[in-house]
This record gives C-alpha cells, sequence and structure tokens, in this order.
C-alpha cells in the first residue's frame, strides 16, 4: 500500500510563495465572497442556526507538512500574505496551523508530532481491508466495521508481529 | 465475554493501564495489539487515562462481534455483551 500521506505532501521547496500563488491564480476580486443568508459557511455551503458550530469547522482541508520546520516556513509565508494565521495549535499527536482561503473555507497545514510507526501502517491496512469488507455487506455500520476489524486483527496480528520482531 | 482491541502506541498506554485496574479485566496482547477482555461489562473512565480527546475517540481498534460499544463519550467509554 502507498504511505498514506504521500498524495498530499507538497515539500516547502516546491510550493512556491502562498500569497502570491494564491492572489494570482484565484483571481480574488471575482470570487464570491463567503456569505450566505445564514452568515454561516463559506462560498460552497452556507449552514443553518441548527448546525453545530463543531461540524462546520469538521469540513476543512488538511495538507500535511513533513517537519516543523516546514510547518513554521508555511507559517510565515502565510502571515505575510492576505490569508494569515488564525490558529496555532498542537494536539495530542499533530501541530498544525490553521486559516481560511479566499472562499471562506477552512485549510489546515499539519505535521506530526512523532514519526508513523509501522504497527500504525498495519491498523491502517486492517482499518481499509475491514471497511472493504463490510462496505460489500447490506447495511454498513460502525459497530460491524469495529466487529470485522477484530476478526482480522485476531487473524493477522500476531503473524505480523512474528514477521517484523524476528524469532 | 467481552472483548476489545487497543492499538499499543504511547498514547494509548494510559488507557490500558486505566482498564487494567478494574480487577474484572484482564489486560494481554495479540501482536501489536493490546486485547483488554472481561467476564462483563468493561468500564474505562477517560480521566483515568490521561487522554485528551482526539486520541481517547479514536483509541478503539476492534470489539469482538459478541460484545458492543454502549458508551463512549467524554466521560467513559463502555464495552458490554452483545
Amino acid at each position: 500500500m502507498p504511505d498514506r500521506h504521500s498524495a498530499t505532501r507538497l515539500p516547502v521547496s516546491q510550493a512556491g510563495p502562498i500569497g502570491p500563488r494564491l492572489t494570482a491564480a484565484g483571481n480574488v476580486a471575482l470570487l464570491r465572497v463567503p456569505s450566505s443568508k445564514t452568515g454561516r459557511g463559506d462560498a460552497y455551503a452556507a449552514f443553518g442556526r441548527e448546525v453545530p458550530t463543531y461540524f462546520i469547522r469538521s469540513r476543512h482541508l488538511a495538507i500535511h507538512v513533513d517537519s516543523y520546520e516546514d510547518l513554521m516556513e508555511y507559517r510565515y509565508r502565510l502571515d505575510a500574505s492576505q490569508w494569515p494565521v488564525e490558529t496555532q495549535i498542537q494536539h495530542e499527536t499533530i501541530e498544525s496551523i490553521y486559516t481560511h482561503d479566499p472562499n471562506g473555507y477552512m485549510v489546515e497545514l499539519t505535521r506530526a508530532m512523532r514519526p508513523v510507526t509501522p504497527q500504525e501502517d498495519l491498523d491502517a491496512n486492517l482499518t481499509i481491508d475491514a471497511l472493504l469488507d463490510v462496505v460489500a455487506e447490506p447495511s454498513p455500520s460502525l459497530a460491524k466495521l469495529l466487529a470485522r476489524k477484530a476478526e482480522l486483527i485476531v487473524e493477522r496480528a500476531a503473524q505480523w508481529e512474528l514477521e517484523h520482531t524476528g524469532p | 465475554m467481552t472483548t476489545l482491541y487497543v492499538l499499543d502506541v504511547p498514547e494509548n498506554t494510559g488507557l490500558a493501564q486505566a482498564a487494567a485496574e478494574d480487577p474484572g479485566v484482564s489486560v494481554g496482547r495479540i501482536g501489536p495489539y493490546f486485547e483488554i477482555t472481561a467476564s462483563d461489562a468493561i468500564t474505562i473512565d477517560r480521566r483515568a487515562t490521561g487522554c485528551r480527546h482526539a486520541v481517547w475517540y479514536s483509541a478503539v481498534a476492534g470489539v469482538a462481534r459478541d460484545s458492543r460499544i454502549t458508551q463512549h463519550d467524554k466521560n467513559a467509554l463502555r464495552v458490554e455483551p452483545a
């Protein structure tokens, strides 16, 4: 299975200056300013008062960067642009910066606080295999996913450890 | 029988330790996973684990088919016989 982060890796050296790029590529003046009758949402979607704020904030693009230095490079560039960093947070396993793009859509750049371990790769693979099994059956659910994954853990986890730690 | 699987990574060790505090609960291993078992319900107090919310809500790797989660909120994780 390919590296789970490969699709979103963007070395700073290839990224170019963020502010000018967004300005030039986005024709910001022509973009619809994020607004709606409800005043909650962005250029893509509007939400009523009944929608929880945590749900609205959960809709965002998160892009992995390789290191703290890369994250800070993005922070410096964003802070010098029209879209400065609004929040910088160390979650339990990742550190992230956030801003909103010209469409009002939240964008997160994030780095892992420690390297991904081989057992986490195993766990991700078991999750995907369990998910594929569950969605092939009627009425998939989280409970069914966790039950199928438990079966895959029993089937594969001990052998995996033998192969990865030696006799 | 109630069985819960949790991946053995540094962020999850507090959860396994808190589970083991209950004399009715056994914490074993299968490969790189903790296998947490009990003859009846397993209840883990989140505040006893030291986990904050991101790790807490992503810690469950698997739940055996004869078991089901009946509570997983900011206070506790409870798994019972199905």
